[in-house]
């Protein structure tokens, strides 16, 4: 299309927070695009300064509702790196059955109420309701067990008060988490035929060629536990993380962008990310599943993220079965420590990729120094930089459908701008 | 016609006078209530869609911004009421109106739905509510809990 061409989407729809996207072309051509997050930023580092260590886990927790798990857990683990805390294996499993309840709930409100609309040009999960209410219907069910099983463990589904540095408060009773096995049984057949049916979407073939960064774990799916692995090969120690990568300000955007040190490339972090790096880890019914579809792994195509997901679903409630099967009450439900100067840090998969945290705590037991590092932020950059290669695909489209194209591609990545600061307005200007 | 099962649903957050529908779960939960009742606090709208397979009749109670004396609460019939409806943008965006539209959309809309709204006028971060709306709460769960009585009675 000849000329200036100017698109703003002022208010990114079906992503969790405030952003918008500016785009001007000029004969086709790319003069400008912005990722704008405009939430103001939420200062969360700065007011934990002075806090008691112990109230580290719920004020982060607060961070999102969606994920208040993830931020549990990468600041406990964290602080007791800090404190030299070994939770015992029953907690750490407990930690990450609680993790499957999260990764089950965040997963499939996106697959079912915020991505999947866009494979059918609905407008709004509501019209996707309407379309296919038993397929909404199933993903809303399996959503409600994910909580079920975050209240059980953590007391409620969104911003859990259960976990506790060193372990939790309170473990759960056997017969609460048997109670749930019939319904996850049910629900792990339905995860199965979720990923049979995101696999069938038609998907636009656009492989990128990004680095993939995710925890790597030699023994288990990664989820609160591991060295950081990317898709070059690389293995690096989660006390190495900011020697690696790096956040920068852009005058654009009250989110940073995260960058690759010291190259300053773009990396992607998720469930595409985590699936790609770790697809041999994967629960043997999600593995035997991955190997089934007409998708080849390692897929670097941003839109196979639903897939991903719904793989992860699978894995989740079939973990999460093989821990409820075998659960006794542990004798104890948190490690015992002393306060000292110290500092830790830790890196866990948030449903949306890898959450890091970083904590420096005093004698007395109050922190001195926080830093965290949410995936969304890390993606920031990555997602920009798909929209520029995206845009020539797109733009002999009209303003409208280039707008909607633009945001099916963001809406991929399941961006939880809330936790970077939060989606999206898009401009496009063409000259 | 009787309500087989009833579940109150109040809608609210720490903040203020925004905490009116927790309040009333609370208030309620300290009488005795048949069985059948299930009280439940809900954080954002979409949460109550999980508990309403096998719901006969549901109330919602959640604050709203109403100027009315401290005597006043309201009550709609879904779907009758002063709705309006706009853009979801997000899970965290879902209007009550948009949880019922969707609970319609899914076949999971009870056979008779209330709601109850508990006008506020403070929503400070973490404030404690007005006595206000800490005593129109008390109203309100008494006018619910009269409801329910009343639909056992019809049995």
């Amino acid at each position: 299309m000849a000329g200036e061409r100017t698109i703003r989407i002022d208010a990114l729809t079906r992503v969790e927070g405030e952003g918008a996207l500016y785009v001007r072309t000029r004969n086709g051509t790319i003069e400008d695009l912005r990722l704008q997050i405009y939430e103001p930023p939420r200062m969360f580092e700065a007011f934990l300064r002075g806090r008691s260590l112990e109230e580290v886990p719920d004020i982060t927790a607060r961070i999102c509702g969606i994920c208040p798990v993830a931020y549990q857990m990468s600041s406990v683990h964290a602080l007791e790196q800090a404190l030299g805390i070994q939770v015992t294996p029953e907690i750490r499993q407990l930690r990450r059955l609680l993790y499957c309840g999260e990764w089950i709930a965040s997963h499939t409100l996106h697959i079912y109420l915020l991505n999947a609309p866009d494979f059918f040009d609905c407008d709004s999960a509501l019209q996707m309701a309407e379309r296919f209410p038993d397929r909404v219907r199933v993903g809303l069910r399996m959503k409600k067990h994910g909580n079920q099983l975050l209240e059980a463990l953590g007391g409620r589904a969104i911003h859990p008060v259960n976990v506790a540095v060193g372990g939790f408060y309170r473990v759960p009773r056997a017969d609460q988490l048997r109670r749930l096995i019939p319904d996850f049984q049910w629900c792990l057949d339905a995860a199965q035929d979720t990923v049979r049916w995101v696999a069938s979407f038609a998907f636009p073939d656009f492989d990128r060629p990004c680095e993939l960064v995710s925890l790597v774990h030699p023994d288990e799916y990664p989820m609160n536990e591991g060295s950081i692995g990317t898709s070059s090969g690389e293995r690096i120690a989660v006390d190495k993380y900011e020697d690696c990568f790096e956040e920068r300000q852009v005058p654009y955007s009250t989110a940073y962008h995260s960058l690759r040190r010291p190259a300053g490339t773009t990396y992607l972090v998720g469930p595409l990310a985590r699936v790609n790096l770790n697809c041999d880890r994967l629960s043997p019914v999600a593995r035997q599943l991955a190997e089934e579809l007409p998708v080849s792994w390692p897929s670097r195509n941003p839109f196979h993220s639903i897939i991903a997901r719904a793989l992860e679903v699978v894995h989740a409630f079939d973990e999460a079965l093989q821990i409820m099967r075998n659960y006794r009450e542990p004798s104890q439900s948190r490690i015992a420590y002393s306060y000292r100067d110290a500092a830790g840090c830790a890196a866990t998969e948030a449903p949306r990729g890898l959450l890091y945290h970083r904590y420096a705590v005093d004698a007395g037991g109050k922190v001195t120094e926080a830093k965290i590092i949410p995936p969304t932020s890390q993606n920031q950059a990555q997602i920009e930089a798909d929209l520029r290669a995206w845009l020539p695909n797109v733009q002999h489209l009209t303003d409208p459908a280039l707008s909607r194209a633009c945001e099916n591609l963001v809406r991929c990545y399941d961006p939880c701008i809330s936790c970077a600061t939060h989606f999206l307005t898009v401009q496009i200007d063409r000259i | 016609m009787s309500d087989k099962t009833v579940l109150v649903a109040g809608i609210g957050s720490p903040h203020g006078d925004d905490q009116a529908g927790w309040l009333v779960v609370d208030m309620m939960s300290t009488t005795r209530t048949a069985d059948f009742v299930r009280l439940k606090k809900a954080h954002q709208p979409l949460d109550f869609l999980d508990w309403l397979p096998d719901t006969d009749a549901l109330h919602i109670i959640d604050a709203c911004r109403l100027p009315v004396p401290a005597d006043v609460i309201y009550r709609w019939r879904w779907p009758e009421g002063p709705w309006t409806r706009g853009t979801t943008v997000s899970s965290h965006g879902w209007s009550l109106v948009s949880a019922l539209d969707l609970a319609s959309k899914l076949g999971l809309t009870p056979q008779r739905v209330s709601i109850w709204g508990v006008p506020g006028k403070q929503f400070r971060a973490d404030s404690p509510p007005s006595d206000e709306v800490v005593f129109r709460a008390r109203y309100c769960a008494m006018r619910v809990t009269r409801e329910i009585t009343k639909s056992l009675e019809v049995c």
